[in-house]
Formats: structure tokens, C-alpha cells, sequence
């Protein structure tokens, strides 16, 4: 009698458990690389409708954040600014500008430019701009050196186990008051320790970061 | 199994080639993975909305009404109702600058000048002002080279000599910051009431420590205390 199975099904279930492992290795690997918004949300960088470079009016000119983001240190939302903000300066400065012309055309009829929102906060979690500026947080622990690029992108991940990293740990984050909008400083550029004075401020300021579900997702 | 190996191989680069890693740039909206509520149907800040005819979501006060959330005086100014931090309105000194027909010099009764006004008037000079008059307020700022033309040095005779027939009274000043003056437009938008005076305060500041008398013990400590270059 003939052997109902040939010889070379004597090895199978062990290649087909190799093959199984290896396919759910690079599933496991690619869904653990590829859905996070490391991923997903790193190096959003759309284009804008007036190319605006934050390197060169944050950058070059040391303009402050709070210019144009006038009320981020009491409203939850911080607000990208009116034309009339940019006409201030642009109704002198580079007149002739096609760019110019669309804010003009902006301030005249009182239709807003669409700027394109780069991070975006999903609408069941209540994130206050104001709260975090005003507790020590600077601009740039979020949003990356804003003042070196020439188009904004989405710098951090901003996911929910990233900002659980801070709220469980902000004496990473924590700086000087005044030096909140100065994107380049750092603890260690004035010579000091950040976990260090960052664990004084946190004492000083009693920062308490709530970690319960209910303190962003109300 | 070689087959296998190869496809298995091949998948992986093909994946990485279409997926590419994180942090590469992109300009397409980003995908949502897992995108339940995220965007739910409410009108949020400064975003668009279809209800209303001009697609804007953020309202204008209807004329005539006061926006919710703003807060006004519970008295009418004259009876010294006035609100510590919020925008302006009603004409008494503190919201206007104006007293009666004519300007008003000197700080309301509602600003306490002390070092904290002062502080405070530092940062929202350096922040919305610096920038064309310059940290010094020399109206030597960083717009200066950029063709703003005749920005205010307020170390000259209409800022610091109240003889000066041009000179400008603190309301004068407030009322500038307030609605904008010649080429400059109005700040009365971004920089609520109380910190315009602190704003003017610190003007004013600035205006003294260029003319700081030299036999005033108090100046004449922090005049020995300057860094001077070391002679060797």
C-alpha cells in the first residue's frame, strides 16, 4: 500500500508554523510602527493658503507668540490672529506681495483666510491652551521649534499616552514664566537642571496635572 | 519555504515603500486610524460652519448686545463700575482716557501703579509693542528696517515734556493703543484694558530712566553698578 501522505508532509506543520510566526511577527511589528500617531500625525505639513514662515516672523524678527496668538494666555483655544493682526505691519511691509493682497482682500470684505489646523485635538478630549502657558508648559514642549520652520508641521505625537508622559511626570517640562515663548531656551542653555528646577517650580506652583479619565474627557 | 521567504521579504519592503517611516512630511490630511467621535457635529473655535449662510462659525455680537461671557460693569461708569480686565466700554478715564473733552493725564483710580504694573506692562510692551518701537522705546524696533517710517521714539519732547505743544497725555497714549494713531493701527482688539495702562505705565518708565537725575542717591547706586568693560 502507498503512503497516503508523501514523505515531504512530514515537515509542513513545522514550515507552516515558521511561515505563521513570521507573518504575525511583521503584522505585530507593522500595526505597532504604523497605527500610533507617531506615525499617522508626525510631519502633517499641509500647505497653507498664504505661505506664512514662523521661522522668519518668529525666528528672524523675535516676534512673540502672544503678537498673533493674543489670548492664549486666558482663552482654552489659542487663536490664530485677524487679517488685521498681519495688516498692522503688512499695510507697510511688502505691499506689492500677491500674498499681501489676499489678506488685504481679507480685511476689506471681512472673509476669513482658511487656515489649514496642522494639530487637531479630537473633539472628546478638552484640551485648554491657557491652563498649560500660564502653569509653566512652554509653546515649544507641544508644538517643537515653531521659530525654525519655514512651514509648520506636527512636531510631537500628541497622543493620549503622551500627554499622560507629562501629566505624570511634568517636572520634564516645567520652566521660568518668562521663558515660556522663547522656543530656543532650555534648562541646560541658563546652566541648570531640568528635572531639578522643574521639581522646584512644580513644588512652588503646587502643578498637580490631573490623571483621572475625567480631567480631559468630560 | 524560499518562495515564502521571498514574498514575505518583498511585502515587507513593499510596505515600508508605500508607508514610508514616522515622521516623514506630508501634506495629504492625515489618516485616522481609529476615528470614533473624534469629530463630532459642534461649532468649535474659528472653525467653519454650514448653518449659517457665510460658512463662518465664529459670530459677530448682533449691534447692540453684549456677547456672553463677557463680563461688564454691574454700575454705570460714572458711578465707578468698571471691569478689571475686559475690553472697553463706557467713557469714563478708565475705558476712554478721556476726561470730559480733553485727554487725561495721570493713571485712573483704577490702576494701582506699583512694580507689579509695571512687570506687567514690561512683558505687554515687549510683546505687541517692541516690535515696531523697540525694546528701549526708541522706535528703533526690528520693523524699522523694513520701511515702517516715523514710528513714535517716546524719548522725545511730545512723549517726556508735558510743555511740548504736542505732547501726549497718558489718555492720549491709552487712546493710541486703544484705536491706532496715523500708521498705526488700534491694539484695542488684543490688549485688554487694564494692561493698555500698564502698557502706558511702562512708557512712561522707560521715559525716566533716560532722565534719571544723577544726584539721586537711588540712581546713583545702580549707575555704579553697571557693567563697565574691565580696563586690563
Amino acid at each position: 500500500m502507498a503512503n497516503t501522505f508523501p514523505r515531504w508532509t512530514n515537515t509542513l506543520p513545522l514550515k507552516l508554523l515558521v511561515c505563521f510566526l513570521f507573518l504575525g511577527a511583521a503584522v505585530a511589528g507593522g500595526v505597532n510602527y504604523y497605527f500610533t500617531q507617531k506615525y499617522t500625525r508626525v510631519g502633517y505639513m499641509p500647505s497653507q493658503p498664504i505661505p506664512f514662515s514662523h521661522q522668519i516672523h518668529a525666528g528672524q524678527l523675535g516676534m512673540d507668540c502672544r503678537y498673533c496668538h493674543s489670548f492664549v494666555e486666558q482663552s482654552g483655544h489659542a487663536n490664530v490672529p485677524a487679517s488685521s493682526t498681519c495688516w498692522n505691519c503688512h499695510q507697510h511691509v511688502k505691499t506689492n506681495s500677491p500674498h499681501i493682497a489676499l489678506i488685504k482682500e481679507s480685511v476689506d470684505t471681512g472673509k476669513p483666510i482658511e487656515w489649514v489646523k496642522v494639530h487637531n485635538t479630537p473633539d472628546y478630549a478638552y484640551f485648554n491652551h491657557s491652563v498649560h502657558v500660564t502653569s509653566g508648559v512652554s509653546c515649544v514642549s507641544c508644538h517643537g521649534k515653531i521659530n525654525e520652520m519655514p512651514v509648520v508641521f506636527h512636531d510631537q505625537s500628541q497622543s493620549m499616552s503622551w500627554c499622560l508622559d507629562c501629566h505624570r511626570a511634568p517636572e520634564n517640562q516645567l520652566r521660568p514664566m518668562d521663558k515660556i515663548t522663547q522656543l530656543d531656551w532650555t534648562a541646560a542653555s541658563a546652566g541648570k537642571d531640568q528635572k531639578e528646577m522643574g521639581q522646584k517650580l512644580k513644588d512652588a506652583w503646587h502643578i498637580e496635572p490631573p490623571v483621572n479619565c475625567a480631567g480631559c474627557h468630560r | 519555504m524560499r518562495y515564502f521567504f521571498f514574498a514575505y521579504l518583498l511585502s515587507i519592503v513593499l510596505v515600508i515603500g508605500f508607508a514610508g517611516f514616522r515622521g516623514d512630511k506630508f501634506t495629504h490630511t492625515p489618516i485616522e486610524i481609529f476615528n470614533d467621535m473624534d469629530k463630532q457635529a459642534k461649532v468649535k473655535a474659528q472653525s467653519s460652519n454650514a448653518f449659517f449662510s457665510d460658512g463662518v462659525g465664529a459670530r459677530k455680537p448682533v449691534a447692540g448686545t453684549v456677547p456672553m461671557g463677557l463680563s461688564i460693569a454691574r454700575k454705570p461708569a460714572a458711578d465707578g463700575g468698571f471691569v478689571a480686565y475686559g475690553f472697553s466700554h463706557g467713557s469714563d478715564y478708565y475705558n476712554s482716557g478721556r476726561m470730559g473733552d480733553f485727554w487725561g493725564d495721570g493713571f485712573p483710580e483704577q490702576i494701582k501703579v506699583d512694580e507689579s504694573l509695571l512687570r506687567l506692562g514690561q512683558e505687554r510692551y515687549n510683546i505687541n509693542c517692541a516690535i515696531c518701537h523697540g525694546k528701549a522705546g526708541d522706535g528703533k524696533g526690528v520693523t524699522s528696517n523694513y520701511g515702517i517710517a516715523n514710528i513714535a521714539n517716546f524719548h522725545t519732547a511730545g512723549f517726556t515734556d508735558s510743555k511740548a505743544p504736542d505732547y501726549r497725555a497718558n489718555g492720549s497714549i491709552f487712546n493710541t493703543i486703544s484705536l491706532g494713531k496715523g500708521l498705526m493701527s488700534g491694539y484695542g482688539a488684543s490688549i485688554p484694558v487694564k494692561e493698555r495702562w500698564a502698557i502706558v505705565a511702562w512708557i512712561r518708565a522707560m521715559e525716566l530712566s533716560r532722565q534719571a537725575p544723577l544726584a539721586d542717591p537711588s540712581v546713583q547706586a545702580v549707575w555704579n553698578a553697571r557693567p563697565v568693560p574691565a580696563t586690563k
